[in-house]
């Protein structure tokens, strides 16, 4: 029915491409490699809230508290230990996965909107807990070590990888029966059930997956900004970003949130100067995409391309038009 | 004993705020999630309302009400109606745009700075065996009450009442009878927007208003409703009441430092214990 | 149909972007101005500081280009003053301090205002090099910020140290019974000033009878106030986000608790504040860095040109000043640096020492310039000096708190 890239070519433009940035983030000025990590880290977060909230079909709206997990962790750990940068990312990203595992049980349970305001609530608990907890200097800023702060090259490179590694994670869930399974979940969950698919043994990993790539996420902000409260590190506007980015990209869809941030990010270009309106037209693009292109950017490419497809097939008279599907 | 009787004045107007959230849900089947930012709006509307003409800001809270009603029905009936078709997830992408929406649309009209709404009862109390009772909650709980009457007869006694219960428990079935569905649901989008507005009004004279403020008061009301069971008005009072209590009897348990993590506590334990809610009469399961 | 190649078009898509993506000025040519960036506070809470520092740092550089511009390497070029908004949020302020010096060529920076803000643009600025002149930010909280010190940042503003003594110091002019209640936020200078206030209470002959701590957007005040109310206390110091000095107005009110002073700190150094409390805020005092009759440097000449816009003579006008002060401060330092070298400026801004319009500026080892606080009472639209900055009296006190009666 579809003809796929050859498994070689899925993973491998990715790698080199990463490869590219990372060989060649010396060469470009900084002004650029400033910018081309910040469309990568919010790629990141796109991509891994997509895992959940497309692939899985459960809306998450509690994704700033991985980002927030993994940025505490990683100043915690400077603070006490001198861990070299790839074992700092790492771990507060398996802390960021152990929190999502805790909090998976209860909020799974839940489904649909429910689900969605559980997660806001907790989000918002965890925000407030963290405001007065002194373990984590509270309301205080905890500063990361001046030393362990990264140069501009070096955090593209960072970002680079860890766009990969989201990527391609993302790529194997759905190519995996993982991915099967959660696509059926999403779709048809009593048909789902009746064929043995058990929802929680599917959604629990996918979501511990999900959040321990935004816990590394949330570890290279941290490097990034130097300095954490719990207001920062535990924004909304993590998940307004990632919600505006799939959305416009294509929420469930393999490239929709590579896309969306691409498209997001130029937008931001250009409304940088009227801050105030640059959030309400984004929110506007939501409701309108919503509403007229409910698959997003990556929903009307694929409908061009069936439209020009189905055009040139009938200018070959007899050929039978190919019906265009949603893989 | 003091908390709790401030608790159950607090609960009077949570559960004002929370009445339109319930019928939305309870009828539409769709969560909103712009329903705090709503709220916001009516308060700001009567807000501006009182600085024009200068009347008792409980009178003008009536006509804002309709103007916000009249907004809120075009919405539902042309945005938000196809999406509710279409997915159970496409309203709550679309709702929450909406209150991104909202929010930026008041935080560039007016400044972040917190606005009231000021009459000679804002500030006034009323004292009762050494408790202070403020009028201006008194005045909430009245209105849940008297809100709460009136939505009754409206959905038990009349015929659109009769169109919305039909419309709740079997879509399907009462378009087969000639219900015009988006219709209904437009009025009943617009009916919660109303009292959205005169909830919105109730906070802006006992406490404030900003911009970005919906977010909690829309879990808040999440919680009423939840508590209350989805859809049920009489639950929704019986849930404000409750979600007040606990709230002023928690903040003086545990420090008014950890209310944050209170509130949306009660939210989370609730939404695991029973997410069809404690008092579960439901329109439709 | 082939959903999977197009993971090849955005990603190309992203590398022709990123390597035409740098639209800054490059700041190298002679005749280019001399760019100087500021992330401020625009809109959100802080957008009273924000603008108001916008005011003053603009009419600073408008002074130097008026007069021809800073020389750099024997030629005289103008100064331009980029601003971005961050909203009042810390991680954009990061963001942009980062892209005004990547991306806008910026050699300086000029700060936003309050710890939150200013402390991740100063660890932007030294992380990048580049000299950073901050105020409207306590001392103590920006010093936490950097456990092994500044390197190119630096901050002019009061000290905490000082400004918790001004209460009392207040306080001794009026007849009370010397007992306190505390209402502190749980941001970052509430716990600050939360515990110095509570140290410093009985050096001065005063009792804490009650200390209430609550989140920042806390409007509930029923508990909180009928505590202190009951405590007895006929001093209240509060250290609350606007928003919530007026719920807790509000509520003292509501109670009929009408203390003889009342210190809204925070709060009340937002200018208008009386009229954005409808009058409940009328005889409230706060800690300020600038009045009528403070006697620093040109005092009635910013007075003259701001006080239409800012509403009064009050804190907004101050911050005005105050912006201004820095950046001519900077800018000085570039003047005096002849070049555009972070290290050179960073050297010339250390050696700062003279009377500005905020006051004396003279930077200690650790780059901060405390300039003292002063006590003010609203009245009206005007913040009137009652507590000058060596502790003594100017104007008297109003008390018991006009606007709860």
């Amino acid at each position: 029915m579809t003809s796929q890239l050859p498994r070689m070519l899925r993973y491998g433009i990715p790698m080199v491409v990463t490869a590219a940035l990372i060989g060649g983030a010396d060469a470009m000025t900084r002004g650029a490699a400033n910018q081309l990590t910040g469309l990568l880290l919010l790629a990141c977060l796109a991509m891994a809230w997509n895992l959940v909230s497309g692939f899985a079909g459960q809306f998450s709206l509690g994704h700033s508290i991985f980002v927030g997990v993994g940025g505490y962790a990683t100043a915690v750990l400077l603070d006490y230990l001198e861990l070299p940068l790839i074992l700092v990312v790492l771990a507060a990203g398996v802390v960021s996965a152990l929190v999502g595992v805790i909090l998976a049980y209860p909020m799974l349970r839940l489904r649909g909107p429910y689900f969605a305001i559980g997660t806001l609530g907790i989000a918002l608990a965890v925000r407030g807990w963290m405001l007065n907890w002194d373990v984590t200097r509270a309301s205080r800023g905890y500063p990361i070590p001046p030393e362990s702060l990264l140069d501009i090259a070096t955090l593209l490179r960072v970002a680079a990888l860890l766009a990969l590694i989201t990527l391609v994670t993302a790529l194997a869930i759905k190519e995996s029966s993982l991915g099967l399974r959660l696509i059926a979940l999403r779709d048809n969950e009593d048909g789902a059930a009746s064929v043995g698919v058990r929802r929680v043994r599917s959604v629990v990993p996918t979501w511990a997956i999900s959040a321990m790539l935004t816990g590394m996420l949330g570890a290279v902000i941290a490097l990034q900004n130097g300095n954490l409260t719990p207001n920062s590190a535990f924004s909304i506007q993590y998940t307004l970003d990632a919600v505006v980015v799939c959305v416009i990209g294509g929420l469930g869809t393999l490239s929709g949130p590579l896309l969306g941030a691409v498209i997001v990010f130029v937008l931001r270009q250009y409304t940088a100067d009227f801050a105030g309106w640059a959030s309400l037209l984004e929110a506007v693009v939501v409701i309108l995409v919503v509403r007229f292109f409910p698959d997003g950017a990556v929903g009307v490419i694929v409908r061009v391309r069936g439209l020009i497809r189905s055009r040139l097939r009938s200018r070959d008279a007899g050929a039978p038009r190919e019906k265009a599907g949603r893989a | 004993m003091e908390p709790v009787i401030q608790g159950i004045l607090l609960g009077g107007l949570y559960a004002t705020t929370a009445l339109g959230l319930s019928l939305v849900f309870g009828v539409i089947r769709m969560v909103n999630l712009a329903h705090g930012d709503v709220l916001m709006v009516g308060a700001y509307l009567t807000s501006l309302l009182v600085v024009a003409l200068g009347a008792d800001p409980l009178l003008l809270a009536i006509p804002a009400a309709v103007i916000v009603g009249a907004v809120a029905y075009p919405l539902q009936r042309f945005v938000l109606n196809p999406l509710v078709v279409h997915s159970a997830e496409a309203p709550i992408t679309a709702t929450f745009g909406i209150s991104v929406v909202i929010q930026s649309l008041l935080l560039l009209a007016f400044t972040s700075n917190p606005r009231t709404i000021n009459a000679p009862y804002s500030s006034a109390s009323v004292e009762i065996a050494g408790v202070h009772l403020r009028a201006s909650l008194l005045i909430a709980l009245a209105a849940a009450v008297v809100l709460v009457v009136v939505l009754d007869a409206l959905l038990n006694r009349t015929r659109f009442g009769r169109q919305v219960k039909a419309s709740a428990i079997d879509p399907d079935a009462a378009g087969l009878v000639g219900i015009n569905l988006g219709h209904t649901y437009a009025v009943v989008f617009a009916i919660a927007a109303a009292v959205a507005t005169i909830g919105g009004t109730l906070i802006a004279l006992s406490f404030s208003v900003d911009p970005v403020g919906g977010t909690t008061w829309l879990l808040r009301a999440f919680t009423v409703v939840v508590i209350g069971g989805l859809g049920s008005i009489r639950g929704t009072l019986a849930g404000g009441l409750i979600v007040g209590v606990v709230e002023s009897v928690g903040a003086v348990l545990v420090g008014a430092q950890y209310r944050d993590v209170v509130v949306f506590g009660i939210l989370v334990v609730v939404l695991l214990a029973r997410p069809n809610g404690l008092f579960t009469r439901a329109v439709r399961a | 149909m082939n959903r999977n190649r197009m993971l090849a078009l955005p990603v190309a898509v992203a590398i022709a972007l990123g390597a035409t993506a740098c639209t800054g000025t490059s700041s190298g040519g002679s005749d280019d101005p001399i760019v100087i960036g500021s992330t401020l506070p625009l809109t959100g809470p802080l957008q009273a500081f924000g603008t108001s520092l916008q005011t003053g740092y603009q009419h600073a550089v408008d002074e130097v280009n008026a007069a021809g511009g800073l020389e750099i390497d024997g030629q005289k070029r103008q100064v331009e003053l980029v601003v971005q908004d961050n909203a009042s949020a810390g991680d954009t302020a990061s963001e942009q301090a980062r892209d005004l010096v990547l991306d806008k060529g910026a050699v300086a920076l000029l700060g936003p205002a309050t710890p939150p803000l200013s402390i991740p643009v100063s660890v932007a600025a030294d992380q990048l090099k580049v000299p950073t002149v901050i105020t409207i930010t306590p001392i103590q909280a920006w010093k936490g910020g950097a456990p092994d010190g500044w390197k190119y940042s630096f901050d002019l503003f009061f000290d905490e140290i000082q400004m918790t003594d001004t209460q009392f110091q207040a306080a001794d002019l009026v007849a009370t019974n010397k007992k306190v209640a505390l209402f502190t936020d749980q941001e970052e200078d509430g716990i600050v000033m939360g515990g110095l206030w509570a140290d410093k209470a009985p050096t001065f002959g005063y009792q804490i009878v009650a200390h209430e701590q609550f989140p920042v957007g806390n409007t509930n005040f029923t508990s909180q106030v009928a505590e202190a109310k009951s405590s007895g206390a006929q001093v209240v110091i509060a250290q609350v986000i606007p928003p919530d000095g007026v719920a807790l107005l509000r509520e003292m009110k509501a109670q009929g608790y009408q203390p003889e002073v009342v210190f809204l700190e925070k709060a009340g150094d937002t200018g208008g504040y009386a009229g954005i409390s409808d009058g409940l805020a009328d005889g409230t005092l706060a800690a300020n860095w600038f009045a009528a009759g403070i006697g620093t440097d040109r005092e009635q000449e910013f007075i003259d040109a701001y006080s239409a816009d800012a509403g009064g003579v009050n804190a907004d006008l101050g911050t005005i000043v105050y912006g201004y002060s820095a950046a001519q401060v900077l800018l000085e330092a570039i003047s005096a640096a002849g070049s555009l070298d972070a290290d050179a400026i960073r050297d010339a801004i250390a050696k700062t020492d003279g009377d500005y319009p905020a006051g004396a500026i003279d930077f200690d080892d650790e780059h901060a310039a405390p300039l003292p606080a002063v006590q003010t009472q609203w009245v009206g639209n005007d913040q009137v000096l009652v507590l000058d900055g060596s502790g003594d009296a100017a104007n008297p006190i109003t008390a018991p708190v006009p606007g709860l009666g």
